[in-house]
């Protein structure tokens, strides 16, 4: 996140809407996913990528409110939550798109002709980086490598990669897109049951 | 030169992400079983006597770092994988990852024997959704198995492995950034010393490696420490996956012994450079790594040394093709704004030097450049080299020095052409500060903006 002071967390100086309006209230079942995201660590506050990545995965982005009741959920300063939120670029401090396109910028993608797929992305459906389409299905982020340089240039839309891309091939994704599999999902797995168990 | 695979015969078959594929047809967890009857001094000086060398970037030598770990006191010991995979060029973790995690497992029981730790956490990049759910999978079948969990291996002992996802930060792959976004903060790195090996994750002893390191263990024990030493060369052991991307006919993941020559690598198994092109330039090690012309590249080889003798580096594995065809201001914006729009923001030096950079290299590329920025661009270099608390500093200054350095003819024609580079109409204008609706309006991108 670059601001104007080119570093990460500066585009937050800017009193940009972030409050969603409405307090957000966890439903039970994800209180018992963060206990037990909890406890799978000497120090439970170590959860907080993975509980922001489920709240996130459930409501579509991080506003105030939902830093909020991460900050009860984890039982650590919102002030502490807010300074993750806004450091890591995958979490969203204003409302997505329902489909993610993410097209690379970096050097290989660049070098095969990234620009070329932005230029479409601009032309067809009129959005620049950062900005969602007008009926709310898709935003476009510029992301930098995501480490699948072989399929440059490429772009993860929704869950997945996808590459080598052309204009046409990047429409056709974008047509069939799904939301898809999710972090939280991924990484939810026996070994959290295991070490609840030895507690 | 025709290579045996090792990872690569792995990850190249189907459904050896499955624990009874992979024990049935690549006997995995058998020397896993063997290594925990060892003593852990003993391990220890087998992964010396074989040079493994850390495979995430910086190449340190994996059985000294081991060896920093002190006895067992009081504090647990945590292994901590780096699967952060983030050096742009970079894209071998996740064939492990997706195709062959059970190596990495076995690498990781091998590990926290000699490391006596019972906990493992694997810090993957929050982008690799799929390679997430690969990993927990088969973690998940290794605890049904008794590999993993309580009494593991009928050790008496536990070993917890956690599959813990980032959340989009290149300087997570920096060691003690991530342990300090495992720990749940801002991934800032720390100072050091102390080291992670004395105060690490939790302020315990703890080993950061690689994901590929860790899943050479296996054919290291299987074929003794010597003959893996053999494989490789000029002071380094083994094999490596070697990323191949950029301007060549054959992108991909190639698996080499240490000092493979480049031009093999790129004519050979790679098909050459695309469209019949001519070779203009070479990234080596990922982006942090200085350039080598086309003529330094017909004398390079894939190893630690060589490259560093080069003044290059071997980095990740990376290696980038530019064709003769690509202007060099593209090459020299692009990773300036990708260091820019990755810094940490904590040093001063990197926090502004890598802004100052990007701006100046903005204003060449828009044919606004005079010919002294060039050297302003090395005297900022020169400035954040050294300067800062973590190696992004360096793998700042070095590339960006070195893409002026070796091409400052060629810059120097640009600048007095007073052309604007084709890339340059990608990049957002931050010259001057924007108003402040216009940055809200691109808050939450990478800075990229039509
Ligand atoms: C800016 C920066 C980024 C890095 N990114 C990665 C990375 O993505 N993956 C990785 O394994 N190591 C990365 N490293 C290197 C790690 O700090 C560390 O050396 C490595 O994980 C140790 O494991 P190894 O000895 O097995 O290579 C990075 C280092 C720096 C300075
Ligand atoms: S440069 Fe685009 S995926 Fe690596």
């Amino acid at each position: 996140m670059s601001g104007p002071d080119g570093h990460r967390g500066a585009a937050n100086l800017v009193p940009v809407e972030r409050e969603s309006g409405a307090p957000v209230v966890l439903p039970a079942e994800t209180l018992a996913w963060i206990e037990q995201r909890r406890a799978m660590y000497e120090d439970p506050r170590a959860a907080i990528l993975p509980v922001l990545h489920r709240v996130q995965d459930e409501l579509g982005w991080i506003s105030l409110e939902a830093e909020e009741a991460v900050a009860q959920a984890m039982r650590m300063p919102l002030a502490k939550v807010h300074e993750v939120v806004t450091f890591y670029t995958l979490f969203k401090t204003q409302p997505q798109g329902r489909i993610r396109v993410d097209i690379c910028q970096t050097m290989s993608c660049m070098l095969r002709g990234a620009r070329e797929l932005f230029a479409h992305m601009r032309d067809r459906y009129g959005v620049h980086p950062g900005e969602t389409t007008a009926d709310g299905r898709l935003t476009l982020h510029a992301v930098e490598c995501l480490c699948n340089c072989e399929c440059a240039p490429m772009a993860q839309i929704a869950d997945t990669y996808h590459g080598p891309l052309t204009p046409a091939k990047l429409d056709e994704l974008i047509a069939q897109a799904q939301p898809g599999e999710t972090v939280s999902a991924a990484v939810t797995g026996t070994c959290a049951a295991a070490i609840a168990e030895k507690r | 030169m025709a290579v045996k695979g090792f990872l690569s015969a792995l990850y190249e078959q189907p459904d050896m992400h499955r624990l009874a594929v992979a024990q049935e047809r690549a006997n995995a967890y058998a020397q896993a079983r063997r290594v925990i009857t060892m003593e852990p001094a003993a391990v220890i000086d087998a992964v010396k006597a074989a040079n493994l060398k850390g495979l995430g970037g910086a190449g340190f030598p994996t059985g000294m770092k081991w060896s920093f770990v002190p006895p067992k006191g009081d504090k647990p010991h945590y292994l901590v994988v780096n699967a952060d995979e983030g050096e742009p060029g970079t894209f071998k973790d996740r064939r492990i990852l997706l195709g062959c995690p059970h190596a990495l497992l076995e690498g990781i029981i091998i590990c926290c024997h000699a490391i006596r730790s019972e906990k493992a956490y694997i810090y993957v990049r929050g982008e690799y959704i799929h390679e997430m759910k690969r990993l927990q999978g088969a973690i998940d079948e290794a605890y049904a198995a008794g590999l993993l969990g309580a009494d593991h291996l009928g050790t008496g002992r536990r070993l917890d492995v956690v599959v813990h996802p980032g959340a989009g930060a290149y300087i997570c792959g920096e060691e003690t950034a991530l342990i300090e976004s495992l720990e749940g903060k801002k991934g800032q790195p720390r100072n050091k010393p102390p080291f992670p090996a004395i105060e690490g994750l939790f302020m315990c002893p703890t080993v950061v490696n690689n994901v590929e390191t860790l899943s050479y263990l296996p054919f290291l024990f299987e074929m003794g420490p010597q003959a893996f030493n053999d494989l490789g060369a000029n002071g380094t052991g083994g094999c490596h996956l070697v990323s191949l991307s950029g301007h060549i006919e054959r992108p991909g993941v190639y698996e080499v012994p240490m000092g493979f020559p480049m031009m093999e690598l790129i004519n050979g198994l790679g098909g050459g450079v695309w469209k019949s092109r001519r070779l203009k330039a070479v990234i080596p090690g990922g982006l942090s790594a200085p350039i080598l012309t086309a003529d330094e590249a017909q004398q390079a080889r894939l190893d630690f040394k060589t490259l560093r003798d080069m003044g290059s580096m071997a980095g990740s594995g990376a290696v980038m093709v530019i064709d003769d065809e690509t202007p060099m201001i593209n090459v020299l914006l692009n990773c300036s704004h990708f260091y820019h729009d990755e810094s940490c923001g904590q040093c001063t030096p990197c926090r502004d030097g890598s802004w100052w950079l990007y701006k100046i290299c903005l204003r060449i590329a828009r044919g606004e450049g005079r010919v002294r920025d060039l050297d302003e661009i090395v005297r900022i270099c020169n400035n954040i080299e050294g300067n800062t608390i973590c190696a992004f500093g360096e793998a700042t200054a070095w590339p960006i020095r070195s893409y002026v350095r070796k091409f400052r003819g060629e810059l120097e024609a640009f600048i007095q052409s007073g052309q604007r580079a084709s890339e340059a109409d990608w990049y957002h204008d931050d010259l001057a500060a924007p108003p402040l609706v216009q940055i809200a309006g691109v808050a939450g991108t990478m800075g990229a903006h039509v």
